[in-house]
């Protein structure tokens, strides 16, 4: 088949995709209630008389539970609070059944929400805690990785904690790590960002809620991400480097290389993938360079091309074109 | 409409909560939480092993934390959580306010970071911006000849301390208008190696590091039960204290005057940004969430001097004092989620991103390395353009099936370049099952093709017509990856997964031509009673890449063949409560091993280079006691050991190439023991 026509062939068959994609998506606009929906609203039970006094009569003992009313999902003065609205009951559902009187053999119903045998689905526990969530920080919820992979907010975060553990960088990293495996084998490579120091968070990076940019990134783009605390490699310089102003991840790995720098790889040969140019860039070094070979090397040794290109960021000397000012 | 009828029917929903007294709630009004104080000792310097965690160097250091929350009932709070205090990594987090109306926060951290604690320069004023060499320094050709290069050198360290400071504040009335202003100032301050070049003659210095970077973001939102709008104004300042670096030239020169060079430092710059973003649920079927950002980069920092080299003195006249250098950027995201039905899920979502580069085109005069003149050279402000579409849709089968794939494409237009647009379509398929209980099963296929309007006239006369830029040539990747997670008991769970990617650059005979990542590994997590968990992992990671060339264009070609094995092993176990008065012990333990291996492939078959290795164990271990109910003792000890072997550096002294004056930087073969006995006072 001529590559044209193989060309034209997945256009089209990527295009069709796109358009049904987006056809079925705008479908949703015009479709009907959701009988599921509503006949699971018109059967849920009722609330409890008392709210969280009836909830302690049966787990006042419970030292971990009770660590709620240290934390700020239990302040009475924050309408916004649980606490502040329908108590226990706000984030696990009406509790009558669960709290009712029962008949002999007849096992305790489960509380709708949170707990062992709940009957929310995850996407309806999430949905109670974005109902106070909801805003900049939870935008993008909806269609991201972890939307889609069905991760609920109790997955990361413990509401009965007094402090959410996922504000504390080392916990946070070895919660996000229990999925991203991984990436927790490149935080340990040799040259890495201090993520397995907890001196940086996942999130400082990344927005686990969801974003708008690739890899859930909290900037719109990788570089944004990086000037972030790179600020000196943003210019704009008078002589610039075109990879750079485009995508760092083009010469660095972000989550840990076994290079300085989390370089992808080691000059010359990380340079020598885009400069062959006459002249010696284009050599192949051998370990004739190294120290006990026939010639120790400049373009090899210490840091390589960057020994004497050490502006590889860009340059904002006059002088400076070749990266040498 | 949808929504307002959902109002009413949750409004209609709310209960009676009268009754909702909360008499046998335990309110701890007051101070809860406790204090950490006691001493930690460190064994031996160990720059590598404590980089980035405050144990650099040997000694006593005061061990100090707290984690304390203030409430009162009426919803004030105080809180504040202190990490290492007594360290040089360490971080203060206070935030206080009404919650529910304001909050205010201040957030303090400092990052010690030590590179090399081994590096020896000669130069006097080693890590400022004026570097010269002694008075007594005899210039040679190389370094091996310098006959008081050994007398010259004294030791450094190398590495930087960030300190961050932020502010924020946040207003929530009771409105749906909500408001934040975040400013937090970073300084960087320290020194990092940095090469220096006279021709091919070069010199590693201890460059100074001083970057102070400040950010101001403010916004306003406006929040409803289903849509939500924000703007935002973003302001990034960055600025150097050290405009340039000037040093001695320690080698013979070959020209009148280039005894002294100058080195640019990163020039001061700031970006502003203003950001409108929403989203809109129009039911639980449809939502749709954006942003669109204007921003622009600016640097307009005064040249330097094309040359300090006074031959050179009547060519020092610039086009312009500064570089009036501006960027003017675009972004736009957007996304469209539908559930059509219970069973199946779409997104699409387009996403743009645009980098005009308007700094002014001009010739500048160029000083090679304060050495010769050269041919004027013209900057060239380099723009790109880029977008990507792509449609996801995902269908449950049934309860244990689910099916997705995935459809993107992706343009980019470029300036200056011999590859003016690529485009890169992706198609990508999954499959999700729960064939057993408490068994899930991902496997993924996707495939990748980018292709381009290469113009090879535009690499220019002397560079290797077959050559291909990785980042724009002819490429195919494949990728597969397989994951299983399977609950064996109630206590034990066992994770696994196996991926592998190949990228084939079709088209390229000089370039990075092939490159392979395979990883796999396993966890597992078992749960011992009510109190205690253990769990372990390995993971193997190994990445291949081949690179191709030419010696001088058209002659002997050569093959790099670059590989990089990963092996990390880990394992922990975490008490919350054991017999007796002891509690909170953990045990972790983490083993690191890299290994990277280059050959090169040429006429004449010479020896592989030595292999590049990193070793890497960590064990941490720590338990507490309660002594009385106030106060508890902590125990803690951390054993830390590095090895590594990297010949770009071992063996590299000062004076072992000919070329360049080096730093003398070693690799790191250290073990560390931290222990500390620290004292916990509890809030209650």
């Amino acid at each position: 088949m001529p590559s044209s026509w193989r060309s034209t062939t997945k256009f089209l068959t990527g295009g069709l995709f796109v358009a049904a994609v987006f056809a079925l998506t705008l479908v949703g606009l015009n479709a009907v209630a959701d009988q599921s929906e509503s006949q699971a609203s018109e059967s849920d039970p009722e609330y409890t008389q008392a709210g969280a006094d009836t909830c302690l009569t049966c787990h006042g003992g419970d030292h971990h539970l009770l660590q709620i009313f240290e934390g700020p999902h239990a302040v009475k003065g924050d309408t916004r609070s649980p606490f502040g609205q329908t108590q226990c009951e706000a984030c696990h559902g009406p509790g009558a059944d669960h709290a009712g009187p029962l008949r002999i053999g007849q096992e305790r119903p489960p509380m709708p929400g949170f707990g062992d045998n709940a009957l929310w689905s995850s996407e309806q526990e999430n949905q109670a805690c974005l109902t106070c969530h909801q805003g900049s920080d939870h935008r993008f919820w909806k269609g991201s990785a972890h939307h889609q992979y069905e991760v609920g907010c109790v997955d990361c975060h413990s509401m009965h904690e007094r402090r959410d553990p996922m504000s504390i960088a080392t916990i946070q990293n070895q919660v996000c790590s229990d999925c991203h495996t991984q990436v927790r084998s490149e935080t340990h490579r040799a040259y890495a960002h201090p993520v397995r120091h907890g001196e940086m968070a996942c999130t400082d990076c990344h927005q686990p809620h969801g974003s708008g940019s690739e890899a859930m990134l909290t900037s719109m783009t990788v570089n944004q991400n990086c000037y972030e605390c790179h600020a000196e490699t943003r210019g704009p310089f008078l002589w610039e480097h075109a990879p750079v102003a485009e995508d760092c991840t083009l010469c660095h790995q972000p989550h840990g290389s076994n290079n300085p720098a989390m370089l992808t790889r080691r000059a010359p040969m990380l340079c020598q993938q885009c400069h062959t140019r006459l002249g010696h860039a284009g050599v192949g070094r051998t370990p004739d360079d190294l120290p006990g070979g026939a010639s120790p090397s400049n373009f090899t040794l210490g840091q390589s091309c960057m020994n004497c290109h050490s502006q590889v960021h860009g340059s904002n000397h006059p002088s400076g074109a070749g990266f040498l000012r | 409409m949808a929504g307002e009828s959902n109002d009413q029917e949750s409004t209609d929903k709310k209960p009676d909560t009268s009754g909702f007294v909360c008499e046998r709630c335990p309110f701890p009004y007051g101070w809860t939480g406790s204090v950490l104080f006691g001493l930690e000792y460190v064994s031996d310097d160990g720059g590598d092993f404590g980089s980035f965690g405050g144990w650099e160097e040997e000694g006593f250091y005061l061990g100090l934390g707290a984690d304390l929350i203030y409430r009162d009932q009426a919803g004030r709070y105080v809180d504040i959580y202190a990490d290492r205090l007594g360290l040089d990594s360490r971080a203060v987090e206070i935030s206080g306010g009404q919650q529910g109306s304001y909050r205010l926060s201040l957030d303090y951290r400092e990052i010690a970071r030590l590179q090399f604690f081994d590096a020896r320069s000669v130069y006097d004023g080693a890590g400022t911006d004026r570097q010269s060499l002694p008075s007594d320094w005899v210039r040679e050709v190389s370094t091996d000849q310098m006959p008081v290069l050994e007398d010259s050198l004294r030791s450094y360290d190398i590495g930087t301390q960030r300190e961050s400071l932020g502010v924020s504040l946040d207003f929530h009335r009771p409105s749906p208008w909500n408001y934040r202003l975040d400013v937090e100032h970073d300084r960087r301050q320290g020194t990092r190696v940095q090469g220096a070049a006279f021709i091919f003659h070069a010199t590693e210095l201890i460059a100074p590091v001083d970057y102070e970077t400040t950010r101001f973001n403010a916004a306003i939102g406006f929040t409803r039960d289903n849509w939500e709008l924000e703007t935002a104004y973003n302001l990034s300042t960055f600025n150097n204290r050290n405009d340039s670096i000037r040093w001695d030239n320690p080698f013979v020169g070959i020209s009148v005057g280039d005894d002294r060079g100058e080195l640019a430092q990163p020039p001061d710059n700031q970006y502003h940004q203003f950001m409108l973003s929403g989203s809109w649920r129009h039911s639980h079927r449809v939502s749709v969430a954006g942003q669109v950002a204007v921003g622009r980069a600016e640097q307009d920092q005064d040249f330097l001097a094309p040359t300090i080299n006074p031959a050179f003195a009547g060519l020092s006249e610039l086009p312009r004092a500064d570089l009036n250098g501006r960027v003017d950027t675009r972004f736009a995201n957007l996304r469209v989620t539908g559930n059509l039905t219970p069973r199946l899920n779409t997104r699409v979502q387009f996403r743009y991103d645009e980098r005009d580069n308007r700094t002014p085109v001009d010739s500048f005069v160029e000083i090679n390395t304060d050495t010769y003149l050269g041919q004027p050279r013209t900057n060239q402000p380099y723009s790109f353009d880029r977008w990507t579409l792509n449609a996801n849709l995902n269908y449950r089968i049934s309860r244990a099936w689910r099916i997705g794939a995935t459809a993107q494409r992706r343009e980019m237009s470029r300036t200056l370049q011999e590859v003016h647009d690529t485009r890169t379509d992706l198609y990508s398929f999954q499959v999700r099952a729960m064939p057993i209980s408490r068994l899930n099963l991902i496997a993924s296929y996707t495939h990748e093709e980018r292709s381009n309007d290469l113009d090879p006239a535009l690499l220019g006369p002397m560079e290797t017509p077959t050559l291909r830029r990785f980042h724009f040539a002819e490429k195919e990747r494949e990728a597969w990856r397989l994951s299983a997670d399977y609950g064996i008991t109630d206590n034990l769970s066992a994770g696994v997964y196996y991926e592998l990617s190949d990228d084939d650059f079709s088209d390229t005979e000089i370039g990075l031509s092939e490159g392979e990542e395979e990883s796999y590994g396993l966890d597992l997590s078992l749960g011992i009673g009510e109190h205690a968990v253990a769990n372990a992992w390995v993971a193997r990671e190994s990445l291949d890449a081949t690179i191709r060339g030419s010696d001088f264009n058209f002659g002997e070609p050569w093959q790099y063949r670059q590989n990089d094995e990963f092996l990390t092993f880990g394992m922990g176990v975490n008490f919350d409560r054991l017999p007796g008065n002891w509690e909170k012990a953990r045990l972790d333990f983490t083993y690191a091993r890299a290994d990277g291996e280059l050959t090169v492939e040429r006429r004449g078959a010479p020896p592989d280079f030595p292999d590049l290795e990193s070793r890497r164990i960590t064990l941490q271990a720590s338990i507490e006691r309660n002594i009385t109910e106030q106060l508890g003792l902590r125990l803690g000890y951390v054993y830390g050991r590095l090895v590594e072997d990297d010949f770009y550096r071992d063996e590299v002294a000062p004076d072992t190439v000919g070329a360049l004056l080096g730093l003398g930087r070693g690799t790191p073969n250290n073990t560390v023991h931290v222990g500390s006995v620290l004292l916990r006072y509890h809030f209650r």
